[in-house]
C-alpha cells in the first residue's frame, strides 16, 4: 500500500472515530426520549385506550394518532407495514422473488424443455 | 399394487397425517387475521409452507412430489406480486397516493388486508417452492420402487 493511500485511510477512519466519540458524548448528555416510568403494562393491555400518545412528535405523530382516518386499519402496525411502509413491504417480496429465481437456477435439474439431462444420469451410473 | 411412495414408519405418518390440518388452518388463520393481530402475510405465509415438511416427514420424497405443483406454485408466485402492485396502484388512480387505502373510515373492508392476503399467498408459494427444490436435493430418488417391492414381499 502506497503512501497516500495511507494517508487517506487514516484520516478517513480518524474523523470517522471523531464522529463516533461526539456522538456518544452528545447522546449520553441528552436527556433520555423515553423511559418507562409509571407504564403498566397489564393495565395497558387490558385498555389500550388509556396509553398517553400526545407526546409523540414529526411523522409518528400522524401515524398514531390519525391512523383511522387516514387507513380505517384497526391495527397501527398493519397499518405502517402496508400503507405508510407500502414500497417497503412490496420490495420485500420482490427480494423473495429474486432470492427464489436464485435458488431455482443453482438448485434445479432440468432442462428449459422440461426433461432430466440425461448426462448426469449416465456419469453417474 | 404398485407403490409410489417410499414406506415410512406408521408412526410418522400418523402423526404428518394429525398435525398437516392444523398447521395449514392455523397458517391460515394468522394470514387472515393480520389486520387485527400480530402476525400478517409474511409470518402466516412461512407456517403454511412448514406444511410440506409435515408431508415429507410422513410420505417421503414421492409423496412430496406427487402433492405439490413445482411449475404452477413458481408461476402463481408472480401473479401475486402483481396483485399486491395492482391492489396499491389503485390508490393512485383514485387520485391519492401509492399504497393508500382509498375506502376511508367507518367501512370494514380494506384495501391493506387485500395487498396482506396477497403477500400471503406470495410467500406460501415461494416458500413452499424453495422446500420442493430443496427436499429434491436431498433425496435424488434413483431407483424408488425397489425398496416398496422388497417390504411388500416380505409383509
Amino acid at each position: 500500500m502506497s503512501g497516500t493511500k495511507k494517508l487517506v485511510l487514516s484520516l478517513t477512519l480518524a474523523v470517522l472515530l471523531a464522529c463516533g466519540v461526539w456522538a456518544g458524548w452528545r447522546m449520553a448528555n441528552s436527556e433520555p426520549t423515553y423511559d418507562g416510568e409509571g407504564v403498566d403494562l397489564v393495565e395497558l393491555y387490558e385498555d389500550p385506550s388509556s396509553y398517553d400518545n400526545t407526546g409523540a412528535d414529526g411523522a409518528a405523530a400522524i401515524m398514531v394518532n390519525e391512523n383511522l382516518e387516514k387507513t380505517a386499519a384497526d391495527n397501527v402496525v398493519f397499518s405502517v407495514v402496508f400503507n405508510f411502509r407500502g414500497y417497503d413491504t412490496m420490495g420485500e417480496s420482490f427480494i423473495l422473488i429474486a432470492a427464489i429465481a436464485g435458488s431455482l437456477v443453482i438448485l434445479r435439474k432440468t432442462t428449459h424443455s422440461g426433461k432430466k439431462e440425461e448426462h448426469n444420469h449416465e456419469e453417474n451410473v | 399394487m404398485k407403490k409410489t411412495y417410499k414406506k415410512t414408519p406408521i408412526i410418522s405418518r400418523c402423526a404428518s397425517d394429525l398435525f398437516l390440518p392444523l398447521a395449514c388452518v392455523f397458517g391460515c388463520y394468522v394470514v387472515l387475521h393480520g389486520s387485527t393481530s400480530p402476525g400478517g402475510g409474511f409470518q402466516g405465509g412461512v407456517l403454511v409452507a412448514s406444511a410440506i415438511l409435515l408431508v415429507y416427514l410422513g410420505y417421503g420424497g414421492m409423496g412430496v412430489k406427487h402433492s405439490f405443483n413445482e411449475h404452477m406454485l413458481h408461476s402463481s408466485e408472480t401473479v401475486a406480486e402483481i396483485m399486491y402492485v395492482v391492489i396499491a396502484l389503485v390508490g393512485v388512480f383514485t387520485g391519492l397516493n401509492f399504497c393508500v387505502n382509498f375506502v376511508f373510515a367507518g367501512q370494514q373492508v380494506d384495501t391493506s388486508i387485500l395487498m396482506n392476503d396477497a403477500v400471503g399467498y406470495h410467500v406460501m408459494a415461494g416458500i413452499t417452492c424453495l422446500l420442493i427444490m430443496m427436499l429434491s436435493v436431498l433425496e435424488p430418488d434413483d431407483h424408488p420402487h425397489e425398496v416398496d417391492d422388497k417390504e411388500e414381499a416380505a409383509a
